[in-house]
């Protein structure tokens, strides 16, 4: 049994030592792409398929790729914007998804430390 | 290169394409098969996309098949010499970002293949 835990939490360990790599490398690029997204949205009212599929493709990857590193609040605020694209949503407030990409945006300025 | 000379150009253009005051036209090769009359927005491959500054300079908006975004400044007629910024490799968050949000506004002028589709399908004869 010890050994079974054991052998979890290492691979655990090195999957969150590996997310933190991951997310070293690609957090400027990541704020990069939110905030072009967010000027899309928010200055030049762009709420096209290409814009949602985007923001969509990026929130999707944060839950894929970053798992182990977001907060419950995170995850709840990510799950939350994919919510507003969904086809049968018909109210699609600009100002909230805004807020929420705000936050992501600073959630990525956090740095991560590695072993 | 002078970043805030090119954040205040790249946002001029911006502006300039909201207000239809430029005018983009796309430059990419078309896949093999029916060529539609229409530049269509998602059809290839890679995209780039093109003004005239003047009768003797161009900008030219180019995303790659990695996605990375470049804006050339080409004086006259020859190839693109400046590059003016490459989206995630330029230094300056905010010039990166300007540069995603023009590729996007250039992209949403030229309408999606399904529309020009359903508009040619309901043209009246």
């Amino acid at each position: 049994m010890t050994i079974i835990l054991f052998l979890k939490s290492e691979a655990i360990r090195k999957e969150l030592n590996m997310q933190k790599s991951d997310y070293i490398s690609e957090q400027r690029n990541i704020r990069v792409k939110l905030k072009s997204l967010r000027s899309s949205v928010w200055k030049d009212d762009l709420i096209t398929l290409s814009v949602k599929s985007q923001i969509r493709t990026e929130l999707y990857g944060y839950q894929q790729k970053f798992n182990r590193l977001l907060t419950f609040k995170d995850r709840y605020l990510v799950n939350k914007t994919i919510k507003m694209f969904d086809p049968k949503n018909n109210s699609f407030d600009k100002e909230i998804l805004c807020k929420n990409i705000d936050y992501l945006i600073a959630r990525f300025e956090k740095k991560e430390a590695t072993k | 290169m002078n970043m805030d000379t090119a954040k205040k150009f790249i946002t001029k253009i911006i502006d300039r394409t909201k207000s239809k005051k430029l005018q983009w036209h796309r430059l990419a090769d078309n896949r093999p098969g029916v060529s539609y009359p229409f530049d269509v927005a998602d059809i290839n491959f890679y995209d780039s996309y093109c003004f005239d500054l003047d009768n003797s300079s161009n900008v030219y908006l180019v995303k790659d098949e990695d996605e990375d975004i470049y804006l050339y400044l080409s004086p006259g007629n020859s190839l693109p010499t400046q590059n003016i910024f490459a989206s995630y490799d330029c230094d300056d968050e905010v010039l990166a970002a300007l540069g995603l949000r023009l590729y996007n506004l250039v992209y949403s002028l030229f309408p999606n293949i399904d529309s020009v589709m359903e508009d040619f399908i309901n043209l009246e004869d």
